[in-house]
């Protein structure tokens, strides 16, 4: 066991969450975990940015409402200053609008502030080896963006000659696919083999979602910033 | 009041064209002698002089010789002027022709109601006595006359005439032009809209009144004299009779065929006498038909009063003015035929009509105009009401909706609370209960609690689904029951296949089917001692129509005999009733399926 511990590496955590006790309890998952190392636990964006600029970690794992700050700007923030890191949003159930934005400022993935001890530690690993999660009214929802971008975009008009829109991902049959299924509540085993295709594929393709929906939450910001002169395609 | 007004300008030109300006200068010329052609002998006369009938009968023309007495030759241009004669006229003077009236031979230029005027040329009067020879020409059938006249310098007498010509020939000849105008004016505006035909009859008044006047002012009339004589007072009982269609139309809105009748007859009668009387009583006749047409006019007059009294006339008092003016008028005109001449010098009744007639005429076109205004004020206002409407309208239309959607968030508030309260509040009040017994185990707590978030999980993922969407209804599901179902031992077969969207499926009824797998789930957990659970949606065609299903299924050991039906199921069957479905169970040993049907078409259901 310990062999197999020193050939798989461990992860260093960064923890921001402003409620103690949801703190405590998520301190003590990543802790638990033996291949997580907590860095630090941190109550505040400004805190929690001192910790990433010196300690680069693997993972930032934080809370969305924080008191000096939203948690959004931490994950915009990351992306910036630490782009190795894996991003995680911890969050309550029913809040997947949130979740979505956060996707779209550069997290990877999310974790249920009430899930059990041993869930929170697999979904940091599973993020780390290259999963995301993906719960059934988030796919309906991501299924809902992608659509509407398809048809009508209120940003981009109908001519989209720009290259931000060339630049516009959008979902492949595939993923469509694998969202639609999503959506209906099956989960990534039972989808592997119902297209018959690996597990390990539907969570790459997992990723990529997540992937587009950032580039086109990037290309939304250049695109706005280009129509309000603040940014010049020339240059 | 503009009538009295202009009537006593009319008489005041009236009385000016009487009367020669310079009068001390002029010599008017009374006495003297005459004779029929053949005469030996001259018989002395006395001016103005009346043909009666039996002397026309006898003589159709006569040469009167006047002397002139001046005191000095006149050194400026002199003329003679004759106010009044009939039918027509030349003069001498000294010998030498001056001038006449037109044609002296039959058909006879008609000059009964036009004055002549004949400068005399220079040198043919002197001092001393000199003679006016006037040759009368005259009808048979018509009263030949000679009023005294008047010689005297040009200056003097020329605008005299003048006055006086306009006043009986022109203003005349402006008043028939313009009845004539008036009425093709009225027929051309009235053409389309004059249902009752009364502004019709009225403006062919119009043009019979111009008949009229030009019966008394054309010279030369392009018939023969007798023929043309019955055309004005055949004219102007036509008029009287358009007068009384007319009014009887506008006053009781359609004609009155008795009185019209008798009018034919009374009207029509006089005038086939006239035409049949002997030369002789072809005047009489003549005038007796007039007088009768005139007459009528009373009954015109009692016509107008009732449409003053009514309110159908819009300036009633001009109308009065004019009527009673009229009335004087005609009244003079007609003893004036008595005396063969005018007793004031002027044949009055055209003026009276001529003014109230053009009156009525333009009221019935100011009347028109006013409608029209008054029309397109309405129109106005009625756009404006219209629109006004149209913002009430959308802005009750806009407080409906806002109502309608306070209503619906108010009704949609009071069903959450109502959830929160029967679920995870009591599940929080037992929890609570249990803790404060100081009996409720850590483990026993944690189950109490994790049960209420449940409830709570099951409330947000009720609120979110897409309308109708059964499978991300029970999709987003599947995350909640997964962990327990596993900590149970139990697999899960989940079989959750799209169904059409249902109609009227909303937060309220994804609730209820998620309380109804819930409760399935958790009697599965509780009783059925079973190592899998299907999960499985579909369509059927069942006794509700087209149904969509979700069917629990286990493997267990069936419920009836560890379980017998109590609150859980009859809470089931009373949701799938809230769902207008039906739920189907079915416990075997060898397992228990549980399947809520419900209709994918509102009101499917009632279809046997």
């Amino acid at each position: 066991m310990t062999a197999r511990e020193s050939t798989n590496p461990r992860y260093s955590v960064l923890l921001v969450e402003d409620d103690e006790p949801t703190r405590a309890h998520l301190a003590r998952a990543i802790d638990a975990h033996p291949r997580l190392d907590l860095i630090a636990a941190r109550g505040t964006v400004t805190e929690a940015r001192d910790d990433l600029v010196a300690g680069k970690p693997d993972v930032l794992l934080t809370d969305l409402g924080l008191p000096d700050g939203n948690g959004i700007e931490l994950i915009r923030f990351a992306r910036e200053a630490t782009p190795g890191s894996q991003i995680m949003v911890v969050t309550v159930f029913g809040d997947e609008k949130n979740v979505i934005s956060s996707i779209e400022a550069g997290a990877s993935g999310y974790l249920l502030k009430d899930g059990t001890s041993e869930a929170i530690g697999e979904s940091v690993m599973q993020l780390m080896e290259g999963g995301s999660p993906m719960s059934a009214p988030i796919a309906r929802r991501l299924l809902e963006r992608f659509r509407s971008d398809a048809t009508t975009d209120p940003l981009l008009g109908a001519e989209g000659d720009s290259e931000v829109m060339r630049a516009r991902a959008t979902l492949t049959a595939r993923e469509t696919e694998i969202l639609r299924l999503i959506a209906k509540g099956f989960t990534f085993p039972e989808i592997a083999s119902l297209l018959s295709i690996s597990a390990h594929t539907v969570t790459s393709h997992v990723r990529h979602i997540y992937e587009k929906l950032e580039v086109n939450s990037r290309g939304e910001a250049v695109y706005e910033a280009v129509q309000r002169g603040l940014i010049r395609m020339d240059d | 009041m503009r009538l009295p007004l202009l009537s006593a300008i009319l008489l005041g030109l009236c009385v000016s064209a009487c009367a020669p300006a310079d009068t001390d200068r002029v010599e008017t010329v009374k006495t003297g002698t005459f004779r029929y052609p053949g005469d030996e002998a001259a018989r002395p006369v006395e001016l103005p002089e009346y043909w009666w009938p039996e002397r026309r009968m006898r003589h159709h023309e006569a040469t009167y010789t006047f002397p002139l007495h001046l005191d000095r030759t006149p050194n400026e241009l002199w003329s003679v002027f004759l106010p009044r004669l009939s039918m027509n006229a030349a003069v001498w003077v000294n010998g030498h022709f001056v001038g006449d009236g037109g044609r002296l031979e039959p058909p006879l230029s008609r000059n009964a109601n036009r004055p002549l005027y004949f400068p005399i040329p220079t040198g043919m009067l002197h001092a001393g006595d000199n003679v006016i020879r006037l040759r009368l020409v005259i009808e048979p059938t018509f009263p030949g006359l000679l009023d005294p006249f008047l010689v005297g310098p040009a200056a003097a007498l020329r605008p005299t005439f003048e006055n006086r010509y306009r006043f009986q020939v022109v203003a005349l000849q402006g008043v028939a032009m313009t009845s004539v105008a008036v009425a093709l004016l009225i027929f051309a505006v009235f053409a389309r809209r004059d249902e009752q035909g009364a502004n019709a009859w009225f403006a062919t008044a119009l043009v019979l009144w111009a008949v009229v006047l030009a019966a008394g002012f054309v010279r030369d009339p392009p018939i023969g004299g007798r023929a043309w004589e019955f055309l004005g007072p055949a004219a102007q009982a036509g008029l009287v009779y358009c007068l009384i269609r007319a009014f009887h139309l506008r006053i009781f809105g359609h004609r009155l065929a008795a009185r019209e009748r008798i009018a034919l007859v009374v009207f029509g009668v006089p005038g086939i006498v006239t035409v049949l009387a002997p030369t002789q009583y072809a005047f009489t006749a003549w005038i007796s038909w007039q007088v009768i047409t005139g007459s009528a006019v009373v009954y015109v007059m009692i016509l107008i009063f009732h449409t003053m009294k009514r309110g159908l006339i819009t300036h009633p008092k001009t109308l009065a003015v004019a009527a009673f003016l009229g009335t004087i008028f005609v009244v003079h005109d007609l003893a004036s035929v008595f005396y063969g001449r005018p007793i004031s010098g002027f044949w009055l009744s055209a003026y009276a009509a001529s003014v109230a007639l053009l009156f009525s005429g333009w009221t019935i076109l100011a009347s028109l105009a006013d409608s029209l205004t008054e029309a397109e004020t309405l129109n106005r206002e009625l756009e404006g009401r219209v629109r006004q409407k149209h913002r009430e309208l959308e802005s009750n239309y806009r407080k409906l909706r806002t109502l309608e959607r306070e209503r619906a968030i108010a009704a949609e508030r009071e069903r959450i609370m109502q959830d929160v309260h029967d679920g995870i509040g009591g599940q929080l009040v037992s929890t609570l209960a249990l803790v404060e017994s100081g009996r409720g185990e850590p483990d026993a707590v944690a189950d109490s609690l994790h049960e209420a978030l449940d409830d709570l999980r099951l409330i947000i993922d009720s609120l979110d689904p897409d309308e109708g969407d059964l499978a991300a209804v029970l999709g987003t599901m599947r995350l909640r029951v997964q962990p327990r179902l596993e900590r149970g031992g139990i697999a899960i077969d989940w079989q959750v296949r799209d169904v059409p969207p249902i109609e009227g499926f909303g937060p309220e009824q994804a609730l209820q089917v998620l309380r109804v797998v819930q409760e399935s789930i958790a009697n599965v957990l509780k009783h059925a001692g079973a190592t899998r659970v299907r999960i499985r949606t579909g369509t059927v065609q069942g006794s509700l129509g087209d149904e969509a299903y979700v069917e629990v299924c286990d493997d267990g050991s069936g419920m009836s005999e560890q379980a017998p039906p109590g609150r859980g199921l009859a809470n089931m069957r009373r949701r799938a009733e809230n769902l207008g479905g039906a739920l189907d169970i079915e416990s075997t040993a060898a397992g228990t399926r549980i399947r809520l049907r419900m209709p994918l078409r509102v009101g499917a259901a009632t279809a046997p």
